[in-house]
């Protein structure tokens, strides 16, 4: 990989692919944490998914396209054919939006690993309009630290193995909920929730990246959380 | 005491120390010439001997004393110009900025502190070379506190990095990579790095602010944090007061003349 190459250009091929399990395994949870945490959607306003990929805000949360403005840094991403509508789609870094201030009702992203920090949780405040909610979902550092470090990688990227058998890395930063809630507070939000979500008792296949921390922890498959939900709003 | 003669003259440089030493050379020097010259027209044979030994002292004090009077006081070498300041500074003083440096880094909010590193750059000139004959840059006066960084005596010239830049703008600047290819990407195209010397740095830092220091409206010196974590700065920082707290350096710096 060169240094000019965004890792999610090279992956947009395949990223939503059955062969991507770990993926596939965080849309269930995350598809089981909604269920389990339902949340209220503003009826009204504009809803912007960062590091949207295809889009899954349909999907998760049955939000109208016409709301949805679609927002990724990775160009290929934003390129997926096969893609969930929206009004809008914006090709930029999550922590640094060229929009204007308190424009969305919702800022909603499904695995924000890529770009959590604080930063881009200032930049979501600036973003909502009062009363506005802050939804996203990311991986566990209980899960995904563990995983790097049983893989002997770097604890601030993940690895992705792609189809044609090349090794793929891309900046996934996993941060405690303490901190989560410490971030999203000291960024302006209010009511903060941060809840752990395991893998749902149905799923298969299960990935092997998350079955080797499960045994490595000597816990069942399902009881080992690897999302957390995140819900804040701007008073 | 000579240092802070000069001082109060303006002269805080290696190159104007020397030109002052060799100024004073040639004023010596021709005035001692004149009077010999006055001294024999009036036959004053004996006595014109005293201007001469002033013209041998001028001579003598150009070519080797001011050389090592300079040296002596603005040294080239890094390394003995930072024991100079540390001399100057003294033990208790550099252990004094590390607590404070510490102390800097438990204010800051949000984020992991136990990744989070700092030390303290001081402006200092910088041997000539060939392409610029007076070049200034930045001496790293104390170890890393936290745990990371390179030791103290590194010198990083003012057009390089983001302690280059901050001490270039005078204004508080902050940088933050996602990963390791956009650190290595920028630090050669926008800090003014070779690959190489990018590769020599702390490779896993994500996220960088630098404070100026100044003292009479001059920059003197920038405090410097990074943190292993991305998108620490500026927000973490927000309600830490670092520019206050860089003063309270300059202060330390002030009283053992190092600035």
């Amino acid at each position: 990989m060169t240094i000019e190459q965004n890792g999610y250009d090279l992956l947009a091929a395949e990223y939503y692919d059955i062969f991507h399990r770990t993926c596939r395994n965080f849309d269930a949870a995350t598809a089981q944490a909604l269920a389990k945490h339902p949340v209220s959607i503003p009826k009204e306003g504009l809803v912007l998914e960062v590091g949207c990929g295809r889009g899954r805000c349909k999907e998760f949360l049955g939000i109208d396209a016409l709301r949805i403005v679609q927002l990724d840094s990775s160009r290929q991403m934003l390129g997926i054919k096969e893609r969930e509508s929206c009004y809008l789609r914006v090709h930029a870094d999550a922590a640094s939006v060229p929009l204007f201030d308190e424009q969305f009702a919702v800022v909603v992203g499904f695995l924000i690993d890529p770009f959590i920090g604080l930063n881009f949780f200032s930049e979501a405040y600036r973003l909502l309009r009062s009363r506005g909610l802050f939804l996203a979902t990311t991986p566990t550092a209980e899960w995904g630290v563990s995983l790097r470090n049983e893989l002997k990688i770097e604890t601030s990227s993940a690895r992705f193995l792609t189809k044609g058998g090349a090794t793929i890395a891309v900046p996934s930063t996993l941060i405690p909920p303490n901190q989560i809630e410490e971030m999203l507070d000291h960024s302006g939000f209010h009511e903060i929730l941060v809840t752990p979500h395991c893998l749902p008792k149905n799923t298969s296949p299960v990935s092997p990246d998350i079955q080797q921390v499960a045994e490595k922890k000597k816990i069942g498959i399902h009881e080992l959380p690897i999302i957390h939900l995140i819900t804040a709003n701007k008073p | 005491m000579l240092i802070a003669v000069l001082r109060l003259l303006g002269i805080r440089t290696r190159r104007q120390f020397r030109l002052t030493l060799r100024a004073l050379a040639i004023m010596l020097g021709v005035g001692s010439g004149y009077a010999i010259e006055i001294l024999i027209e009036n036959h004053l044979f004996w006595w014109s001997a005293l201007p001469f030994t002033f013209v041998v002292f001028s001579t003598f004090f150009e070519f080797i004393l001011a050389d090592l009077i300079t040296e002596h006081n603005y040294p080239i070498e890094t390394e003995e110009k930072l024991d100079l300041l540390e001399r100057q500074l003294g033990i208790r003083a550099v252990e004094t900025i590390s607590e404070k440096l510490e102390r800097m880094i438990q204010t800051f909010r949000a984020c992991d502190r136990s990744c989070m590193s700092g030390t303290l750059h001081i402006i200092v000139e910088l041997a000539p070379v060939p392409e610029t004959r007076t070049r200034f840059g930045l001496l790293q006066l104390t170890n890393y506190v936290g745990p990371r960084g390179g030791s103290k005596g590194r010198i990083t010239t003012l057009d390089q990095g983001i302690i280059g830049r901050c001490a270039r703008t005078g204004k508080a600047e902050y940088v933050n990579f996602s990963d390791e290819y956009e650190y290595r990407r920028r630090m050669v195209e926008e800090f003014g790095f070779s690959m190489e010397q990018a590769d020599s740095r702390t490779t896993i830092a994500r996220s960088y602010i630098a404070v100026p220091l100044f003292l009479n409206s001059r920059v003197v010196g920038v405090l410097y944090f990074f943190s292993t974590e991305p998108q620490v700065f500026p927000h973490a920082a927000r309600e830490s007061n670092l520019a206050e707290s860089a003063q309270d350096l300059v202060a330390i710096l002030r009283t053992a003349s190092i600035v």
